[in-house]
Protein backbone atom coordinates (compact mmCIF):
# COMPACT_ATOMS: atom_id res chain seq x y z
CA UNK A 1 0.00 0.00 0.00
CA UNK A 2 1.45 3.35 -0.88
CA UNK A 3 1.71 5.66 1.94
CA UNK A 4 -1.10 8.42 0.57
CA UNK A 5 -3.51 5.18 0.19
CA UNK A 6 -2.34 4.66 4.10
CA UNK A 7 -3.05 7.87 5.02
CA UNK A 8 -6.49 8.17 3.21
CA UNK A 9 -7.50 4.96 4.84
CA UNK A 10 -6.59 5.68 8.35
CA UNK A 11 -8.28 9.25 8.05
CA UNK A 12 -11.27 7.76 7.33
CA UNK A 13 -11.02 5.07 10.36
CA UNK A 14 -10.06 8.33 12.19
CA UNK A 15 -13.05 10.03 11.22
CA UNK A 16 -15.35 6.70 11.65
CA UNK A 17 -14.01 6.42 15.14
CA UNK A 18 -14.23 9.94 16.33
CA UNK A 19 -18.10 9.75 15.57
CA UNK A 20 -18.76 6.35 16.82
CA UNK A 21 -17.06 7.16 20.08
CA UNK A 22 -19.36 11.18 20.32
CA UNK A 23 -16.20 13.25 20.24
CA UNK A 24 -17.65 14.28 17.16
CA UNK A 25 -21.61 14.30 15.76
CA UNK A 26 -22.95 15.68 12.71
CA UNK A 27 -19.98 18.42 12.85
CA UNK A 28 -16.43 18.72 13.32
CA UNK A 29 -13.44 17.04 11.10
CA UNK A 30 -10.30 15.38 11.41
CA UNK A 31 -7.12 16.10 9.00
CA UNK A 32 -4.18 14.36 8.41
CA UNK A 33 -1.08 16.22 6.65
CA UNK A 34 0.01 14.34 3.20
CA UNK A 35 2.59 11.80 4.29
CA UNK A 36 4.47 12.81 0.63
CA UNK A 37 4.36 16.64 0.98
CA UNK A 38 4.40 18.60 4.65
CA UNK A 39 2.59 21.38 2.57
CA UNK A 40 -0.37 19.97 1.96
CA UNK A 41 -2.99 17.74 4.12
CA UNK A 42 -6.13 15.52 3.85
CA UNK A 43 -9.39 16.19 4.62
CA UNK A 44 -12.68 14.90 3.61
CA UNK A 45 -15.32 16.37 1.25
CA UNK A 46 -18.54 18.62 4.00
CA UNK A 47 -20.06 15.92 5.34
CA UNK A 48 -20.73 14.28 8.49
CA UNK A 49 -17.65 12.13 9.78
CA UNK A 50 -19.85 8.79 10.48
CA UNK A 51 -19.87 8.72 6.69
CA UNK A 52 -16.69 9.44 5.08
CA UNK A 53 -15.34 7.63 2.56
CA UNK A 54 -11.80 7.74 0.74
CA UNK A 55 -13.75 8.70 -2.18
CA UNK A 56 -14.53 11.77 -0.07
CA UNK A 57 -11.05 12.68 0.52
CA UNK A 58 -9.59 15.69 -0.87
CA UNK A 59 -6.14 17.02 -0.52
CA UNK A 60 -5.73 20.59 0.02
CA UNK A 61 -2.74 23.21 0.12
CA UNK A 62 -1.69 25.08 4.14
CA UNK A 63 -3.42 28.24 2.63
CA UNK A 64 -6.44 25.70 2.33
CA UNK A 65 -6.67 25.71 -1.14
CA UNK A 66 -8.43 22.79 -2.54
CA UNK A 67 -5.98 21.01 -5.28
CA UNK A 68 -8.41 17.89 -6.02
CA UNK A 69 -12.17 19.39 -4.88
CA UNK A 70 -14.11 18.49 -8.33
CA UNK A 71 -16.20 21.27 -7.31
CA UNK A 72 -17.49 19.48 -4.46
CA UNK A 73 -18.90 21.23 -1.22
CA UNK A 74 -15.77 21.69 1.18
CA UNK A 75 -15.79 22.49 5.26
CA UNK A 76 -16.00 25.96 5.84
CA UNK A 77 -13.59 25.73 9.32
CA UNK A 78 -10.43 24.51 6.90
CA UNK A 79 -8.23 27.34 8.40
CA UNK A 80 -8.33 25.99 11.58
CA UNK A 81 -6.54 22.80 10.40
CA UNK A 82 -4.36 24.75 7.67
CA UNK A 83 -2.76 27.14 10.33
CA UNK A 84 -1.93 24.58 12.68
CA UNK A 85 -0.13 22.57 9.89
CA UNK A 86 1.58 25.58 8.79
CA UNK A 87 2.59 26.76 12.55
CA UNK A 88 3.26 23.42 14.20
CA UNK A 89 5.73 21.07 11.78
CA UNK A 90 5.54 18.28 14.08
CA UNK A 91 2.23 18.18 14.05
CA UNK A 92 0.77 15.36 11.59
CA UNK A 93 -3.19 15.24 12.41
CA UNK A 94 -5.57 17.82 13.49
CA UNK A 95 -9.22 17.40 15.01
CA UNK A 96 -11.49 20.01 15.57
CA UNK A 97 -14.49 18.79 17.33
CA UNK A 98 -17.36 20.06 19.71
CA UNK A 99 -17.58 17.28 22.43
CA UNK A 100 -20.14 18.16 24.50
CA UNK A 101 -18.46 17.69 27.41
CA UNK A 102 -15.76 20.01 26.43
CA UNK A 103 -17.64 23.12 25.64
CA UNK A 104 -18.81 23.70 29.33
CA UNK A 105 -14.87 24.26 30.27
CA UNK A 106 -14.31 27.05 27.34
CA UNK A 107 -17.26 29.32 28.28
CA UNK A 108 -16.05 29.17 32.75
CA UNK A 109 -13.00 29.73 34.04
CA UNK A 110 -12.94 25.75 35.46
CA UNK A 111 -9.56 25.14 33.75
CA UNK A 112 -9.11 21.65 32.11
CA UNK A 113 -6.21 19.52 33.19
CA UNK A 114 -5.53 15.49 33.01
CA UNK A 115 -6.55 14.45 36.33
CA UNK A 116 -6.33 10.77 35.25
CA UNK A 117 -3.62 8.96 33.43
CA UNK A 118 -4.82 7.82 30.23
CA UNK A 119 -5.65 11.71 29.74
CA UNK A 120 -1.93 12.68 30.26
CA UNK A 121 -1.84 13.02 26.54
CA UNK A 122 -3.97 16.26 26.75
CA UNK A 123 -0.96 18.16 28.31
CA UNK A 124 -0.57 19.86 30.94
CA UNK A 125 -1.58 23.25 30.15
CA UNK A 126 -5.31 23.30 27.91
CA UNK A 127 -5.52 27.22 26.44
CA UNK A 128 -8.89 28.42 25.71
CA UNK A 129 -8.88 31.28 22.81
CA UNK A 130 -12.15 33.15 21.97
CA UNK A 131 -12.60 34.50 18.36
CA UNK A 132 -14.20 38.02 19.61
CA UNK A 133 -10.93 39.36 21.31
CA UNK A 134 -9.66 39.77 18.23
CA UNK A 135 -12.50 39.40 15.86
CA UNK A 136 -15.36 41.38 18.10
CA UNK A 137 -18.60 39.52 19.11
CA UNK A 138 -20.48 40.03 15.70
CA UNK A 139 -18.68 36.78 14.13
CA UNK A 140 -20.72 33.12 13.42
CA UNK A 141 -18.10 31.97 15.79
CA UNK A 142 -16.83 30.27 12.88
CA UNK A 143 -13.05 29.91 11.55
CA UNK A 144 -13.46 30.65 8.18
CA UNK A 145 -10.43 32.62 7.21
CA UNK A 146 -6.38 32.06 7.52
CA UNK A 147 -5.96 35.11 10.15
CA UNK A 148 -8.41 33.66 12.18
CA UNK A 149 -6.97 30.12 11.86
CA UNK A 150 -3.11 31.59 12.49
CA UNK A 151 -4.54 33.81 15.28
CA UNK A 152 -6.29 30.53 16.93
CA UNK A 153 -3.10 28.57 15.87
CA UNK A 154 -0.99 31.10 17.90
CA UNK A 155 -3.14 30.72 21.09
CA UNK A 156 -2.58 26.88 20.71
CA UNK A 157 1.12 27.22 20.80
CA UNK A 158 2.99 24.30 21.81
CA UNK A 159 0.15 22.69 23.37
CA UNK A 160 -1.87 19.47 21.90
CA UNK A 161 -5.25 21.05 23.11
CA UNK A 162 -6.74 24.66 22.69
CA UNK A 163 -10.43 25.48 23.51
CA UNK A 164 -12.14 27.70 21.19
CA UNK A 165 -15.04 29.65 23.65
CA UNK A 166 -18.33 29.02 22.62
CA UNK A 167 -17.59 26.44 20.12
CA UNK A 168 -15.26 23.35 20.67
CA UNK A 169 -11.95 22.41 20.52
CA UNK A 170 -9.02 21.84 18.15
CA UNK A 171 -6.60 18.91 19.13
CA UNK A 172 -3.09 17.97 17.20
CA UNK A 173 -0.86 15.16 17.11
CA UNK A 174 2.57 13.74 16.27
CA UNK A 175 0.52 11.08 14.10
CA UNK A 176 -3.34 10.36 13.53
CA UNK A 177 -3.41 7.56 16.00
CA UNK A 178 -2.31 10.41 19.11
CA UNK A 179 -4.45 12.97 17.94
CA UNK A 180 -7.45 10.42 18.03
CA UNK A 181 -6.41 8.95 21.70
CA UNK A 182 -6.36 12.42 22.77
CA UNK A 183 -9.44 13.56 21.17
CA UNK A 184 -11.39 10.74 22.51
CA UNK A 185 -9.41 11.15 26.68
CA UNK A 186 -9.67 14.77 26.67
CA UNK A 187 -13.35 14.09 26.23
CA UNK A 188 -13.70 11.57 28.50
CA UNK A 189 -11.49 13.18 31.03
CA UNK A 190 -13.88 16.41 31.15
CA UNK A 191 -16.53 14.54 32.08
CA UNK A 192 -14.70 12.56 34.68
CA UNK A 193 -13.35 16.31 36.18
CA UNK A 194 -16.88 17.35 36.26
CA UNK A 195 -17.94 14.74 38.09
CA UNK A 196 -14.94 15.38 40.47
CA UNK A 197 -16.00 18.67 41.29
CA UNK A 198 -19.22 17.64 41.65
CA UNK A 199 -18.13 16.13 44.42
CA UNK A 200 -16.54 19.17 46.03
CA UNK A 201 -13.80 19.75 47.91
CA UNK A 202 -10.13 19.90 46.70
CA UNK A 203 -9.19 17.95 43.44
CA UNK A 204 -5.99 16.09 42.74
CA UNK A 205 -4.49 16.60 39.16
CA UNK A 206 -2.10 14.42 37.47
CA UNK A 207 1.08 16.52 38.34
CA UNK A 208 3.32 18.40 35.95
CA UNK A 209 5.89 15.02 35.78
CA UNK A 210 3.15 12.76 35.89
CA UNK A 211 1.66 14.47 32.74
CA UNK A 212 4.93 14.41 30.63
CA UNK A 213 5.58 10.44 31.91
CA UNK A 214 2.34 9.12 30.31
CA UNK A 215 2.62 12.10 27.20
CA UNK A 216 5.00 9.08 26.61
CA UNK A 217 3.10 6.10 27.23
CA UNK A 218 0.48 7.85 24.83
CA UNK A 219 2.73 7.75 22.27
CA UNK A 220 4.09 3.97 22.70
CA UNK A 221 3.17 1.12 20.25
CA UNK A 222 1.99 -1.00 23.45
CA UNK A 223 -0.32 1.74 24.03
CA UNK A 224 -1.33 2.99 20.73
CA UNK A 225 -1.61 -0.76 19.23
CA UNK A 226 -3.86 -1.92 21.73
CA UNK A 227 -6.45 1.05 21.77
CA UNK A 228 -6.15 0.88 18.06
CA UNK A 229 -7.62 -2.62 17.60
CA UNK A 230 -10.11 -2.01 19.56
CA UNK A 231 -11.35 1.27 18.39
CA UNK A 232 -11.43 0.22 14.71
CA UNK A 233 -13.61 -2.59 15.57
CA UNK A 234 -15.78 -0.92 17.76
CA UNK A 235 -16.28 1.54 15.04
CA UNK A 236 -16.71 -1.21 11.90
CA UNK A 237 -13.56 -0.60 10.48
CA UNK A 238 -12.03 -3.48 10.30
CA UNK A 239 -12.59 -4.78 6.75
CA UNK A 240 -12.30 -1.29 5.78
CA UNK B 1 -13.10 -30.76 30.65
CA UNK B 2 -9.80 -29.78 32.52
CA UNK B 3 -10.11 -27.37 35.42
CA UNK B 4 -7.51 -25.30 33.32
CA UNK B 5 -9.86 -25.14 30.34
CA UNK B 6 -12.90 -24.30 32.18
CA UNK B 7 -10.96 -21.23 34.47
CA UNK B 8 -9.50 -20.24 30.30
CA UNK B 9 -13.23 -19.98 29.03
CA UNK B 10 -14.31 -18.24 32.52
CA UNK B 11 -11.42 -15.62 31.95
CA UNK B 12 -12.15 -15.10 28.50
CA UNK B 13 -16.07 -14.26 29.28
CA UNK B 14 -15.23 -12.58 32.33
CA UNK B 15 -12.93 -9.75 29.73
CA UNK B 16 -15.96 -9.64 27.91
CA UNK B 17 -18.48 -9.15 29.87
CA UNK B 18 -16.66 -6.57 32.15
CA UNK B 19 -15.81 -4.80 27.94
CA UNK B 20 -19.60 -4.85 27.81
CA UNK B 21 -20.58 -3.38 30.65
CA UNK B 22 -18.04 -0.23 30.12
CA UNK B 23 -15.69 -1.40 32.95
CA UNK B 24 -12.80 -1.72 30.74
CA UNK B 25 -12.28 -0.19 27.33
CA UNK B 26 -9.41 -0.35 25.23
CA UNK B 27 -7.52 -0.86 28.36
CA UNK B 28 -7.61 -2.53 32.00
CA UNK B 29 -7.26 -6.25 32.69
CA UNK B 30 -8.83 -9.01 34.70
CA UNK B 31 -6.80 -12.61 35.78
CA UNK B 32 -7.24 -15.56 37.34
CA UNK B 33 -5.29 -17.14 39.55
CA UNK B 34 -4.07 -20.74 37.99
CA UNK B 35 -7.04 -23.72 39.07
CA UNK B 36 -3.74 -26.29 39.74
CA UNK B 37 -1.09 -23.94 40.79
CA UNK B 38 -1.59 -21.29 43.44
CA UNK B 39 1.63 -19.90 42.72
CA UNK B 40 0.78 -19.46 38.63
CA UNK B 41 -1.73 -16.80 37.12
CA UNK B 42 -3.55 -16.33 33.71
CA UNK B 43 -4.31 -13.53 31.92
CA UNK B 44 -4.11 -12.31 28.32
CA UNK B 45 -1.31 -11.14 26.14
CA UNK B 46 -1.74 -7.39 25.61
CA UNK B 47 -4.94 -6.55 24.43
CA UNK B 48 -8.20 -4.92 24.84
CA UNK B 49 -10.43 -7.16 26.59
CA UNK B 50 -13.29 -6.91 24.11
CA UNK B 51 -11.21 -8.92 21.68
CA UNK B 52 -9.95 -11.52 24.22
CA UNK B 53 -9.87 -15.67 23.35
CA UNK B 54 -8.79 -18.65 24.31
CA UNK B 55 -6.05 -18.43 22.69
CA UNK B 56 -4.39 -14.98 24.20
CA UNK B 57 -4.14 -16.27 27.96
CA UNK B 58 -0.67 -16.74 29.21
CA UNK B 59 0.52 -18.03 32.52
CA UNK B 60 2.78 -16.21 34.69
CA UNK B 61 4.65 -16.64 38.09
CA UNK B 62 3.40 -14.65 40.72
CA UNK B 63 6.75 -12.71 40.23
CA UNK B 64 4.88 -11.80 37.13
CA UNK B 65 7.83 -13.40 34.58
CA UNK B 66 6.02 -15.11 31.91
CA UNK B 67 5.89 -18.98 31.87
CA UNK B 68 4.54 -19.13 27.84
CA UNK B 69 4.26 -15.33 25.97
CA UNK B 70 6.00 -16.53 22.57
CA UNK B 71 7.52 -13.36 22.47
CA UNK B 72 3.59 -11.93 22.53
CA UNK B 73 3.36 -8.35 23.74
CA UNK B 74 2.46 -8.74 27.65
CA UNK B 75 0.34 -6.05 29.51
CA UNK B 76 2.98 -3.95 31.55
CA UNK B 77 0.65 -3.95 34.70
CA UNK B 78 1.04 -7.27 35.56
CA UNK B 79 2.44 -6.43 39.05
CA UNK B 80 -1.25 -5.40 40.03
CA UNK B 81 -2.08 -8.68 39.91
CA UNK B 82 0.93 -10.64 40.91
CA UNK B 83 1.54 -8.73 43.93
CA UNK B 84 -2.15 -8.96 45.17
CA UNK B 85 -1.96 -12.90 44.72
CA UNK B 86 1.20 -12.46 46.47
CA UNK B 87 -0.35 -10.72 49.12
CA UNK B 88 -3.84 -12.75 49.59
CA UNK B 89 -3.87 -16.23 49.19
CA UNK B 90 -7.89 -16.19 49.37
CA UNK B 91 -7.82 -13.98 46.17
CA UNK B 92 -8.60 -16.04 43.46
CA UNK B 93 -9.61 -13.16 40.63
CA UNK B 94 -7.89 -9.58 40.56
CA UNK B 95 -9.69 -7.04 38.18
CA UNK B 96 -7.85 -3.72 37.31
CA UNK B 97 -9.76 -1.13 35.33
CA UNK B 98 -10.52 2.47 34.78
CA UNK B 99 -14.27 2.87 35.20
CA UNK B 100 -14.92 6.67 34.31
CA UNK B 101 -17.43 6.29 37.03
CA UNK B 102 -15.00 5.52 40.10
CA UNK B 103 -12.09 7.45 39.31
CA UNK B 104 -13.59 10.99 40.44
CA UNK B 105 -13.81 9.04 44.15
CA UNK B 106 -9.88 8.83 43.37
CA UNK B 107 -9.01 12.15 43.15
CA UNK B 108 -11.27 13.98 46.02
CA UNK B 109 -11.60 13.20 49.51
CA UNK B 110 -15.12 11.93 49.14
CA UNK B 111 -15.00 8.79 49.96
CA UNK B 112 -16.65 5.58 48.03
CA UNK B 113 -19.27 3.72 50.02
CA UNK B 114 -21.44 1.18 49.35
CA UNK B 115 -25.70 2.67 49.24
CA UNK B 116 -27.41 -0.45 47.72
CA UNK B 117 -27.21 -4.20 48.82
CA UNK B 118 -26.25 -5.21 45.20
CA UNK B 119 -22.95 -3.60 45.98
CA UNK B 120 -21.74 -4.70 49.48
CA UNK B 121 -19.18 -6.76 47.87
CA UNK B 122 -17.11 -3.27 47.42
CA UNK B 123 -16.53 -3.00 51.51
CA UNK B 124 -17.61 -0.80 54.31
CA UNK B 125 -14.26 0.88 53.65
CA UNK B 126 -12.35 1.69 50.51
CA UNK B 127 -8.96 2.97 50.81
CA UNK B 128 -7.43 5.04 48.11
CA UNK B 129 -3.50 4.75 46.91
CA UNK B 130 -1.71 7.73 45.74
CA UNK B 131 1.09 6.05 43.69
CA UNK B 132 2.96 9.67 44.48
CA UNK B 133 3.21 8.60 47.83
CA UNK B 134 6.12 6.49 47.99
CA UNK B 135 7.17 6.90 44.28
CA UNK B 136 7.10 10.51 43.81
CA UNK B 137 5.67 12.75 41.61
CA UNK B 138 7.23 12.01 37.91
CA UNK B 139 6.15 8.33 37.40
CA UNK B 140 3.38 7.71 34.85
CA UNK B 141 1.36 6.16 37.54
CA UNK B 142 1.51 2.39 35.91
CA UNK B 143 2.21 -0.25 38.00
CA UNK B 144 5.15 -1.83 36.59
CA UNK B 145 7.34 -2.88 38.98
CA UNK B 146 6.71 -6.01 41.91
CA UNK B 147 7.77 -2.78 44.46
CA UNK B 148 5.05 -0.75 43.45
CA UNK B 149 2.47 -3.99 43.13
CA UNK B 150 3.80 -4.85 46.29
CA UNK B 151 2.38 -1.31 47.87
CA UNK B 152 -1.06 -1.25 46.12
CA UNK B 153 -1.54 -5.03 47.90
CA UNK B 154 -0.71 -3.55 51.09
CA UNK B 155 -3.17 -0.65 50.94
CA UNK B 156 -6.10 -3.04 49.37
CA UNK B 157 -5.66 -4.98 53.18
CA UNK B 158 -7.97 -7.29 53.84
CA UNK B 159 -10.51 -5.70 51.54
CA UNK B 160 -11.68 -5.86 48.25
CA UNK B 161 -11.55 -3.24 46.15
CA UNK B 162 -8.35 0.01 46.85
CA UNK B 163 -8.94 3.17 44.56
CA UNK B 164 -5.99 4.61 42.81
CA UNK B 165 -5.61 7.92 42.35
CA UNK B 166 -5.62 9.48 39.26
CA UNK B 167 -5.81 6.04 37.47
CA UNK B 168 -8.69 3.48 38.40
CA UNK B 169 -8.53 0.67 40.90
CA UNK B 170 -7.87 -2.58 41.55
CA UNK B 171 -10.95 -5.22 42.93
CA UNK B 172 -9.98 -8.34 44.40
CA UNK B 173 -12.47 -11.72 44.60
CA UNK B 174 -12.66 -14.77 46.68
CA UNK B 175 -13.41 -15.96 43.07
CA UNK B 176 -13.93 -15.06 38.83
CA UNK B 177 -17.13 -14.01 39.68
CA UNK B 178 -17.01 -12.47 42.49
CA UNK B 179 -14.84 -10.51 41.47
CA UNK B 180 -16.56 -9.12 37.91
CA UNK B 181 -19.98 -8.90 39.83
CA UNK B 182 -18.17 -6.30 42.36
CA UNK B 183 -15.79 -4.62 39.70
CA UNK B 184 -19.27 -4.30 38.09
CA UNK B 185 -21.07 -2.57 41.05
CA UNK B 186 -18.23 -0.39 42.22
CA UNK B 187 -18.96 1.27 39.04
CA UNK B 188 -22.98 1.03 39.39
CA UNK B 189 -22.21 2.34 42.91
CA UNK B 190 -20.28 5.14 41.88
CA UNK B 191 -22.81 6.29 39.61
CA UNK B 192 -25.70 5.93 42.40
CA UNK B 193 -23.47 8.55 44.89
CA UNK B 194 -22.84 10.63 41.83
CA UNK B 195 -26.23 10.70 41.21
CA UNK B 196 -27.51 11.52 44.81
CA UNK B 197 -24.65 14.24 45.22
CA UNK B 198 -26.68 15.66 42.02
CA UNK B 199 -29.69 15.58 43.84
CA UNK B 200 -28.17 17.89 46.31
CA UNK B 201 -27.27 14.84 49.40
CA UNK B 202 -23.86 16.76 48.91
CA UNK B 203 -22.42 13.82 51.56
CA UNK B 204 -25.90 13.63 54.42
CA UNK B 205 -26.16 10.09 52.27
CA UNK B 206 -27.30 6.49 54.25
CA UNK B 207 -24.67 4.11 52.86
CA UNK B 208 -24.97 0.33 54.33
CA UNK B 209 -23.97 -0.18 57.58
CA UNK B 210 -20.91 -2.72 58.42
CA UNK B 211 -23.56 -4.99 59.83
CA UNK B 212 -25.09 -5.15 56.53
CA UNK B 213 -22.66 -5.52 54.56
CA UNK B 214 -21.22 -8.15 56.47
CA UNK B 215 -24.40 -9.78 56.64
CA UNK B 216 -24.59 -9.70 52.43
CA UNK B 217 -21.51 -11.20 51.87
CA UNK B 218 -21.46 -13.97 54.40
CA UNK B 219 -24.15 -15.53 51.66
CA UNK B 220 -22.06 -14.89 48.67
CA UNK B 221 -19.68 -18.11 49.20
CA UNK B 222 -22.51 -20.19 47.93
CA UNK B 223 -21.52 -22.36 44.63
CA UNK B 224 -24.31 -20.75 42.93
CA UNK B 225 -24.93 -17.82 44.30
CA UNK B 226 -24.07 -15.57 41.14
CA UNK B 227 -25.04 -18.30 38.68
CA UNK B 228 -28.24 -15.92 37.67
CA UNK B 229 -26.39 -13.00 36.84
CA UNK B 230 -23.51 -14.57 35.16
CA UNK B 231 -25.83 -16.61 32.73
CA UNK B 232 -27.52 -12.95 32.37
CA UNK B 233 -24.17 -11.27 31.79
CA UNK B 234 -22.81 -13.84 29.48
CA UNK B 235 -25.70 -13.27 26.91
CA UNK B 236 -25.71 -9.50 26.93
CA UNK B 237 -21.51 -9.90 26.27
CA UNK B 238 -22.42 -12.29 23.17
CA UNK B 239 -20.76 -15.44 25.56
CA UNK B 240 -23.50 -17.56 25.66
CA UNK B 241 -21.73 -19.89 22.69
CA UNK B 242 -18.11 -19.89 23.79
Amino acid sequence: MSDLIKAMRELVIANRILAKEGVLDAYGHVTIRHPDDPKKFLMSRSRSPELVTLSDIITFNLDCTPIDDLGRPMYAERPIHGAIYEARPDVMAVCHNHAYDLIPFGVTNKPMRPIFHVAGGTGAHVPVWDIKTKFGDKTNLLVVNMEQGRDLAKTFDTNSVALMRGHGAAVGGQSIYECVMVSLYTMVNARVLMDAMRLGGEITYLSPGEIEEQQKVTRSPLAVNRAWEYLVRRAGCENL
Amino acid sequence: MSALIDAMRELVTANRILAHEGVLDAYGHITVRHPDDPERFLMSRSRSPQHVSLADIVTFKLDCTPIDDLGRPLYSERPIHGAIYQARPDVHSVVHNHSYDVIPFSVTKFALKPLAHVAAAIGHEIPVWDMATKFGDKTNLLVRQMEQGRDLAQKLGSGNVVLMRGHGCAVAGKSLRQAVMAALYLQVNARMVLSAVRMGAGTDIKYLSKGEVETWMAQTGGPNFYDRPWEYLTKRAGCDDL
